[in-house]
């Protein structure tokens, strides 16, 4: 496959000059993100986020399955990560690469591990039937900043979807299909966020925010931190690169709670204007209206 | 229940790293189309007089199946006669479609992982395909439109239904997809279910009144069509207006 | 003067410019006068509309439940039907169904939708019950050395899915197993009488007097239909779909009961049921030849001649682009069309399609007469 070009000398000294001067090429300020949108699909559990040229599209599905023998009281949540040759020719289907797996680990780190999805609220019947949550994250367009809009897809497709509702009687289990009873909300307890900073110069002296496509290849270090709107760190990610000061690194999280804020609110603004779009009569309302028992 | 039978909806150019791009909905579809090409070939790919053009349909959930694989040597076969694939010996033309949103059936909880073959989805298919070519510029000998239709039996009366539902396809006697060039060739048809020869025919009929409204293709013709109320979907037409608005917003600037 | 010519045999000819070998042999008697030679034909001998004879030998593994040999010509495809239980608890999105709804649809499993869309709920779930529980699995492959294109230790071809989609599709949308026959009740009483006694609903309702568990579905069987192409000499859709037909047909599934006080399913070591096959749907496959090597199509008027080769073989599906398979049933004295396939090009329009309808009902009485 052909591989992706490299910026040049020129390109990379230029750059890394200009953002010692305080400077970046599309007129930010260093600690400025671009803007960030979100949409949902008229299904429930699609997000659709662009961080500037960036363009993530996560989907949450679930499925009923057979749960994990050494897990038999949780639910199984998944979060899928592929990388398709529509970011870029250079990625081909079925072969990770490393800008892929990173992201991945990432997520399952930031969404899965801190507990965000209450994954024993998935469970149905102890040892033999269990929800299985998956999300799959598509990037459409990359232009830097992934991890940062692949979190808030992730998280926002989560909070959009709803799971068939089911009930136990007697032992037998049944799960109503959507024109039977209103799928219902997954248990969601908190929202962790993604905020990445670049560094630049050759100490790393430079932190910037949302790095662009071609700051992330000049950058000389990077450092993900992971955190919800109550100011709670789920993760911080810094994977190598040059030696940053720690006093430095304390001041970026602090930015970062804000930033994480700022997403927080917009998330649930764009949640509550999507429930009050489906809430206006419509199609779906009325279908749902007839089929209520 | 009825259809709410919207217009079609279609984007270029909207990714900004891909040669060619198209965002395209309908009937409750949603895709994303890119195309790259004619780029490097892999040893494997490469023919000697020939592009190779790969076709890579991705679901909105899940990993591809052998249903995708399906749809793509559909589309792989049908694309491969519209793209002047002579021009460019030894590359690749590379289409990417991404499936973001497709309409559920709300009387079925669905499987995850479906082997069974999903025709619905192909018009959508072929139209985000053919928008994403035109953006990247990819020279065709011509386009191409396509619709699905399904006959319903409903008290024992036969209707043919323009852009099934997903329970209409569920419940259809048969379902049909048929596509065709801007020359009004027949260029790709599936049908499955349970019909006649009668009854194909009807359902050509109707396809093709979607699919050729223009009528036989021929400069100057563009003048009348505009006068024409577009009172259903018209494809060919929709195609024509969605690139002459993007050629009007690309030439803004003169 | 003599044009100077190169005497090349045949198979060399073949080898080094397919496509002229095949059009040579197509405009045979429009080149030469001469009667001493051959009419047109293809380079395997047959008329343009001529197919390779198909036989069909059922039973000819005798571990599994039901298979079949099917050969076309230098095609061979084995298909064997394994039958596995599958308890109810271990579906995930099991609903229980009830014996007297399934009367009402009246075997109407196979694809009308004769109920509509008024009462859809659960006809529509008991349409669905082969689908949403896989209840039909099958699986195609291609053998290593069955043709030079297929290498050992690569995962599934291209080809290979695709055909197990088109199977799997078509296994589904002609319905040619119905659900009752996999079902297995709690109650006798239905299940060995055969399968025309289940649709009656009064004897349903006369077992349940007296008993204090009502009768309900405790499994399933899911059907293994698995080919294997010996040999690959082109057309392999016709041949696996026969092959699937021919295997079904043969297939007889032991007679399971519910042991209620095991609370297992138990099945007969002797009595066997034969599995119900709706029809005899047919496949056949043609491809489009076209004289211009690498075609010019798509600009409406069709260049050149083109000929449609009907059951083509592996060289013939090297050189066409464009390629139609048409699935008819004439079983019921009426020819019903279950599925079209065309792809690939435009030459076959809507008149090739109506003529080619009459084409697939004569291979339809060929293959009926193979399978008896």
């Amino acid at each position: 496959m052909p591989r992706e070009a490299e910026p040049s000398l020129n390109e990379k000294q230029f750059v890394t000059q200009a953002l010692q001067e305080n400077l970046r090429l599309d007129g930010r300020q260093l600690d400025q993100y671009r803007p960030l949108e979100i949409s949902f699909g008229d299904q429930y559990g699609v997000a659709d986020v662009t961080l500037g040229k960036t363009r993530v599209l996560a989907k949450a599905t679930a499925e009923v399955t057979v749960p994990y023998v050494d897990r038999p009281l949780d639910g199984i949540f998944t979060i899928a990560t592929e990388l398709s040759p529509m970011t870029s020719p250079a990625f081909e289907v079925n072969r990770p690469t490393e800008t892929e797996v990173l992201l991945s680990r990432l997520l399952e780190k930031t969404v899965r591990r801190s507990g965000a999805l209450d994954t024993e609220s998935l469970c149905l019947v102890a040892g033999q039937k269990c929800w299985s949550v998956r999300v799959d994250v598509h990037v459409v367009s990359h232009d830097g900043g992934l991890t940062d809009a692949a979190c808030v897809a992730v998280v926002g497709a989560l909070r959009h979807f709803r799971k068939p509702d089911t009930s136990m009687e007697a032992g037998r289990l049944t799960v109503y299909t959507p024109a039977e009873r209103e799928p219902v909300p997954l248990s969601w307890l908190h929202s962790p966020l993604c905020v990445t900073w670049s560094f630049f110069g050759d100490d790393g002296e430079t932190a910037v925010l949302d790095a662009t496509w071609l700051e992330e290849q000049v950058r000389v270090a990077s450092c993900t931190v992971s955190l919800n709107k109550h100011g709670e760190i789920c993760q911080i990610a810094k994977l190598g690169g040059t030696p940053v000061d720690a006093v430095a690194l304390l001041q970026c999280t602090s930015v970062a709670l804000v930033k994480v804020k700022e997403f927080s609110d917009l998330l649930d603004r764009r949640l509550a204007e999507d429930l009050k779009r489906r809430d206006k009569g419509g199609f779906m309302a009325e279908l749902r209206a007839e089929n209520d028992r | 229940m009825t259809v709410t039978t919207t217009a079609p909806q279609a984007a270029l150019g909207v990714l900004p790293r891909s040669d060619g791009s198209a965002k395209y909905s309908h009937a409750g579809y949603t895709l994303t189309a890119s195309v790259n090409g004619p780029i490097e070939a892999q040893r494997r790919d490469e023919h000697a007089y020939e592009a190779h053009v790969e076709v890579i349909v991705r679901p909105a959930a899940g990993v591809g199946g052998t249903r995708e694989r399906h749809l793509e040597s559909l589309l792989q076969s049908s694309l491969a006669q519209l793209i002047l694939v002579k021009n460019f010996p030894r590359s690749l033309i590379q289409i990417v479609l991404q499936v973001e949103d497709s309409p559920e059936n709300d009387y079925v909880n669905t499987k995850l992982v479906q082997a069974s073959l999903n025709l619905a989805i192909m018009p959508a298919l072929v139209q985000t395909a053919i928008l994403a070519l035109l953006s990247a510029g990819v020279p065709m000998r011509a386009t191409a439109t396509a619709t699905a239709v399904a006959v319903v039996h409903q008290d024992g009366a036969k209707k043919t239904v323009v852009d099934p539902s997903p329970r209409e396809v569920e419940t259809a006697r048969s379902v049909h997809v048929l596509a065709f060039t801007s020359h009004n060739g027949l260029l790709l048809a599936e049908s499955e279910g349970d019909f006649t020869v009668g009854e194909w025919d009807d359902v050509y009929e109707t396809a093709k009144g979607i699919c050729c409204r223009a009528g036989p293709a021929k400069e100057g013709t563009a003048m009348v069509l505009d006068d024409e109320e577009a009172s259903a979907t018209d494809m060919r037409q929709f195609l024509r207006s969605t690139m002459e608005s993007k050629v009007a917003a690309d030439l803004h600037w003169k | 003067m003599t044009a100077p010519t190169i005497k090349l045999p045949a198979p060399l000819f073949a080898r080094l410019s397919p496509h002229p070998f095949l059009l040579r042999n197509l405009t045979a008697t429009a080149a030469a006068a001469d009667p001493a030679r051959p009419p047109a034909a293809r380079t395997n001998g047959r008329g343009t509309n001529e197919t390779r004879p198909l036989h069909a030998k059922a039973s000819s593994l005798s571990h599994a439940h039901g298979s079949s040999l099917v050969r076309l010509g230098d095609t061979t495809v084995l298909c064997g039907v394994r039958a596995e239980l599958l308890p109810v608890e271990r579906i995930p999105l099991f609903r229980p169904v009830d014996r007297v709804g399934d009367g009402e649809r009246g075997g109407g499993d196979g694809g009308d939708g004769g109920d509509g869309a008024g009462e859809g709920g659960r006809a529509l779930l008991g349409r669905g019950e082969l689908r949403d529980y896989d209840l039909l699995v099958p699986n195609i492959e291609l053998a290593t050395g069955s043709a030079p294109q297929f290498l050992p230790g690569v995962p599934p071809t291209a080809l290979a899915q695709t055909l197990s989609t088109r199977v799997y599709s078509l296994l589904h949308s002609t319905g040619l197993v119905g659900v009752e026959d996999l079902r297995v009740w709690s109650k006798p009483g239905s299940g060995e009488g055969g399968d025309t006694e289940m649709e009656g609903a009064g004897e349903a309702q006369e077992v349940q007097e007296g008993v204090e568990e009502e009768d309900r579905v405790v499994a399933y069987w899911v059907l293994y239909i698995d080919l294997l192409f010996v040999s690959f000499d082109g057309n392999p859709f016709d041949a696996a779909w026969a092959a699937v037909v021919a295997a079904l047909r043969n297939t007889s599934l032991p007679v399971a009961r519910w042991d209620p006080e095991r609370e297992m399913v138990v099945c007969s070591r002797t009595e066997k049921r034969q599995l119900n096959v709706r029809g005899l749907p047919v496949a056949c496959t043609a491809a489009v030849f076209e004289e211009k090597e690498l075609g010019e199509v798509g600009t409406g008027v069709v260049e050149g001649r083109h000929w449609l080769l009907l059951d083509p073989d592996r060289l013939e599906e090297t050189l066409c682009r464009e390629a139609i398979t048409m699935v008819v049933d004439c079983s019921d004295g009426e020819t019903r069309i279950k599925s079209i396939e065309k792809q690939g090009g435009t030459t076959i329009g809507r008149e090739l399609i109506r003529g080619f309808a009459v084409i697939a009902e004569k291979r339809w009485k060929e293959v009926q007469g193979a399978m008896k």
